[in-house]
């Protein structure tokens, strides 16, 4: 998958996730922490999102190591 | 609605899953594993929803044969709690939903119940027995939801190890939506009737065109498929839907079908409602709603014609229109998974439903045929009859006063204990009716309070299926009589009014020329009156001396 369509998917997931906060254009670098709700139950739900965004699932290992971006980026072939 | 969920299991509060939920209520989560204790909340809280897997209960992993009574042990003290909860709690809700769901190994059970199965039954069995006394609490079984999308694709091991969530996140979004059509349930009343075509509806084909042994009901194939809808009907019937049909045919050809068709499943006797006829379908169903006093918002409609599914949904947007599957096959199945009607209990009254207005739209049709209402109101046989209230029908009287809103005139609820009290110091009656359409039974209440000058009537309220008869100017005959017996002048009635009753009490009052009144001038009349402090109260008096119209169909001169 093209990287600008997977940044694409991976935004309109943060958008669900984070309703109410502001989001940079340049997403590359967040990770949990950069935005208020993110916190490790915000982690949780967005990569739960990621999921249903991209029908994926990931196993136990990897959905445990995912913390930013670019893991996602990374995990996401 | 103020809700609080408690759980076995994690259940990611704030995950979209949750949406359906979410939109009408206020949610709030209690700490995980925790259920049975009291949090800080729960006074504001109107709903309580547990949701249970018995993996995060019982130690499966253990031998079975030891282990038997210390795990219905653990059932015993949730169960317990939860009934410690509801019977203290009247007034809130309670959901209890449940899986048992871990793993299945048909091998091992076949041959035995498995300690899972065993604990599934036993809680269930426990939870059935509180839900027969505790109106308040609503049962769920998490692994019958899940089953048609299939347990693989609900459950999550998964979300189980990294953080304690038996539910995969769709599992999450049914379990949701299944709540909030539950909890919508518990807010607003099932609908009531269901409006039913008949060509290509009920059968195959056209009758009128058709032989009535060419019709396909029955047969193998498209014969079968309507059978089994006519049993879904018949089901939905049975647990006190009213069924009408309102269909562009010949009377006469429908009711041959009805009568002669060795495979139909409904009956003549199944059917309260015949608008048989070529009027427009809308026209149909505006008739029904004002004879039957049924609100357009409690009615069904189904039809295989698009073109009058579009009309009735363009004209009456009240009526919920069911866009019925393709194929045929499906519709049995489509209606009785429809939520429109469902309803958490069936009464006695549900079993009397059909027939009851059944004889309210005979009753109604030849009235409208007649040349002369009252002449035809003489003929049918009209008894009424005044009864004290007492131990046999202090039930009824409660009932009535509960549930009677259009001809009631101060929409006053009494419980059974506060008629008990009313009795003590008033006079409080019931009134019975019959006629050649049947015995009604017991359709009215009257409460009236004695002061020296004035007669008061606290309730006056009339059961609308048996409407159209009079019987309101022969209980204001009765009052009367009633206040001249105790050499009182002046009848005092007061009408509160709202949406409900509006209509009919302002066209009694209209008809029987009662005279408005302000507060302040009836305390003249009567010092001691004591009126609640209603604003919307209205006061309407009557002299003991005002003739009373129509009440030759009692066979009584004025």
């Amino acid at each position: 998958m093209e990287k600008k369509i997977k940044l694409e998917k991976i935004n309109k997931a943060l958008k669900k996730t984070f309703p109410g906060s502001k989001i940079n254009k340049n997403i590359v670098n967040l990770e949990i922490g950069s935005l208020k709700k993110w916190d490790s139950l915000g982690n949780l739900n967005l990569i739960l999102e990621i999921e249903k965004e991209f029908s994926l699932k990931f196993d136990s290992n990897t959905f445990s190591k995912i913390k930013s971006i670019q893991d996602i980026l990374r995990e996401i072939k | 609605m103020n809700i609080e969920i408690k759980s076995t299991s994690y259940l990611i509060p704030n995950n979209s899953s949750w949406g359906s939920l979410y939109k009408d209520n206020k949610l709030k989560f209690a700490e995980y594993n925790n259920i049975i204790n009291n949090s800080k909340f729960n006074q504001k809280n109107e709903c309580e929803i547990f949701v249970l897997f018995l993996k995060d209960i019982i130690n499966y992993y253990k031998v079975l044969k030891n282990i038997n009574k210390s795990e219905i042990k653990k059932i015993k003290l949730i169960i317990n709690f939860i009934e410690k909860k509801i019977s203290t709690n009247k007034k809130k809700s309670f959901i209890i939903s449940i899986s048992s769901y871990y793993y299945f190994n048909h091998l091992n059970s076949s041959k035995n119940k498995s300690l899972e199965k065993e604990t599934e039954i036993f809680f269930y069995k426990e939870l059935y027995k509180l839900s027969k006394i505790y109106p308040n609490l609503y049962i769920l079984n998490i692994d019958d939801l899940f089953s048609f999308h299939g347990h693989k694709s609900c459950f999550d091991e998964r979300n189980y190890s990294l953080f304690r969530c038996r539910l995969s996140v769709f599992g999450l979004k049914l379990l949701s939506d299944k709540l909030s059509e539950i909890i919508l349930r518990i807010n607003i009343t099932n609908k009531k009737v269901l409006l039913l075509d008949c060509d290509n509806t009920l059968w195959g084909g056209v009758v009128g065109e058709d032989e009535i042994e060419k019709i396909k009901l029955g047969q193998d194939g498209i014969g079968l498929a309507f059978l089994e809808f006519q049993k879904a009907i018949k089901k939905l019937q049975e647990s006190g839907i009213i069924l009408g049909l309102v269909s562009k045919n010949n009377h006469n050809d429908v009711i041959n079908v009805l009568d002669k068709h060795k495979s139909m499943i409904l009956k003549k006797k199944d059917i309260s409602i015949f608008k048989i006829n070529w009027n427009q379908k809308s026209q149909n169903i505006r008739q029904i709603s004002k004879d039957l006093f049924l609100g357009l918002d409690s009615f069904v409609f189904w039809d295989d014609n698009p073109i009058e599914r579009n009309k009735i949904r363009n004209e009456i947007k009240e009526v919920e229109v069911i866009e019925p599957e393709k194929d045929i096959s499906y519709w049995s199945k489509q209606l009785l998974e429809y939520n429109g009607f469902s309803k958490f209990e069936i009464t006695k009254e549900d079993y009397a439903k059909t027939k009851q207005y059944k004889s309210r739209s005979v009753f109604i049709e030849k009235r409208e045929s007649s040349k002369s209402e009252i002449s035809y109101l003489k003929k049918i046989k009209i008894k009424a009859e005044l009864k004290n209230i007492g131990a046999d029908s202090i039930d009824r009287a409660s009932q009535l006063s509960q549930k009677t809103n259009q001809f009631n005139f101060s929409t006053k609820r009494y419980k059974i204990a506060d008629i008990k009290n009313l009795k003590k110091n008033h006079l409080c009656f019931l009134a019975k009716l019959s006629d050649i359409y049947g015995n009604h039974g017991l359709v009215s209440l009257i409460i009236l309070k004695k002061y020296k000058k004035i007669l008061y009537v606290d309730s006056f309220l009339m059961s609308c299926r048996i409407m159209g008869r009079y019987l309101e100017n022969w209980l204001l005959d009765q009052i009367k009589r009633i206040a001249i017996k105790n050499n009182i002048k002046n009848i005092l009635f007061e009408f509160i009014p709202n949406k409900k009753n509006k209509e009919l009490i302002t066209n009694f009052i209209k008809f029987n020329e009662l005279a408005k009144i302000k507060k302040k001038d009836l305390i003249k009349i009567e010092k001691e009156l004591n009126l609640n402090n209603n604003k919307y109260a209205e006061y309407y008096i009557i002299n003991t001396k005002q003739k009373i119209k129509n009440l030759e169909i009692y066979g009584k001169k004025n």
